[in-house]
């Protein structure tokens, strides 16, 4: 490039701008990199856990946590509530995550027609796809 | 201190260009699920990439009074410092950035949109502050690698918003292979077309026979296969190319290359534009 000259040089602004860029530039690249590099590969792992159980018109709602600890995101994850009386009824309720990210937690709830608090609920993932 | 306003405000007018460029991507929902799904060793490749292209964009166009290697480096930073600050900003506020997502997932989703949204801060100041500047700063010269090189960034930039689509499989599907070859060929004539006739000709001569063939060996082949690499790298990097028969793959790649073609065959003539 043919050096034209520069009546005013580079304002200074410019060079800060530029150079918290290029640190931020660094800062994305070292983050991925890192997270790239780790080398962790623990499949997922799906821990549930209620939330609140709160009464609603026609039954109950039961608003729980998924938490994936692994390190691969898990897609279309299936999660059943079941819940046994202790009358040996069964109910049974299903919610479904389009993704679970690594180290992630997300919400959701299922529906039930009987009252889960007074135990014998069981929540869990039932399978997921890689995506 | 006036250096210091000027460069201010051509540094909103940036942040505009940013948010206008990358704004189908923030909408797109496939393109969140990239934060999470695409592997982070390839999401890091596309972000080394995406310096060296701002650069060689800040030398063609000129962003800001650029003299010499040192200022375009810098405006390519700011480029990037004002394309991740727009998507961190707008996918907050978009609700696809959370406080409780983890670090990497955060990262990831801002890395994805700052290639298109450097794009747009880089061209924006170009284009929105030239009166205002007079003219600022040397365009770059235009050899037939630069060319080619500004072909690249437009493929990119196009075929970037469409990639992390799920459509741009299930356009694939849909399409037999006649169809495929078909698309192929319009791609391949669209990108002469838009090199023949919107780039090369239009304000200087009436084209000759001779151009059409000379253009269409020298550019709009090399264009398109330009297209064909940007879009493998953007399959690739989005990990749409993994365990896919190569008849397939091909297809994938011809659909992409249409978006990319777009793209490489408007990229020198939107710059050019600028330059008056």
């Amino acid at each position: 490039v043919a050096k034209a000259s520069a009546p005013e040089g580079t304002p200074l602004l410019e060079w800060l701008v530029g150079g918290a860029g290029a640190l931020l530039f660094c800062a994305v690249l070292g983050v991925l990199l890192m997270a790239g590099l780790s080398g962790a590969d623990a499949p997922p792992s799906i821990e549930m856990r209620v939330e609140r159980v709160t009464q609603v018109r026609g039954g109950y709602v039961v608003e729980f946590t998924a938490e994936n600890s692994g390190d691969h995101t898990a897609a279309a994850v299936e999660i059943i509530a079941e819940l046994r009386g202790a009358d040996g009824s069964r109910e049974t309720a299903r919610a479904h995550f389009e993704h679970l990210p690594p180290h992630s937690i997300r919400r959701g709830g299922v529906f039930l027609s009987n009252d889960p608090r007074a135990g014998g609920l069981v929540l869990r993932a039932q399978g997921y796809a890689d995506p | 201190m006036q250096a210091n306003t000027a460069y201010a405000r051509g540094l909103a007018r940036a942040f505009v260009g940013a948010l206008l460029f990358a704004l189908p991507l923030f909408m797109t929902m496939e393109m969140w699920w990239l934060g999470f799904t695409a592997d982070k060793l390839r999401l890091a490749a596309l972000v080394v990439v995406t310096l060296p292209l701002l650069v060689s964009l800040s030398y063609l166009a000129g962003f800001e009074r650029a003299f010499g290697i040192v200022d375009h480096l810098l405006d390519a930073c700011a480029a990037f410092l004002v394309a991740a600050l727009t998507g961190a900003v707008a996918l907050t506020l978009l609700g696809v950035i959370t406080p409780t997502q983890p670090a990497i997932e955060i990262v990831s989703k801002i890395a994805v949109v700052t290639f298109p949204a450097g794009i747009g801060a880089l061209l924006a100041d170009k284009q929105l502050g030239r009166k205002e500047r007079g003219g600022a700063g040397e365009p770059g010269a235009r050899g037939y690698w630069m060319r080619l090189l500004l072909m690249l960034v437009g493929a990119l930039f196009v075929a970037l918003n469409v990639a992390p689509t799920d459509e741009m499989v299930l356009i694939a599907f849909q399409l037999g292979p006649l169809q495929v070859a078909l698309l192929a060929l319009v791609s391949l004539a669209l990108l002469h077309a838009l090199l023949l006739w919107v780039d090369f000709s239009g304000r200087d001569a009436p084209v000759k026979a001779s151009d059409f063939w000379s253009v269409l060996l020298r550019f709009s082949l090399a264009g398109y296969a330009i297209c064909v690499l940007s879009s493998l790298l953007l399959l690739w990097v989005f990990g749409r190319a993994e365990d896919v028969p190569l008849a397939e793959l091909t297809e994938y790649v011809v659909v992409l290359s249409f978006a990319a073609a777009l793209g490489a065959g408007l990229a020198h003539a939107v710059v050019a534009e600028q330059r008056g």
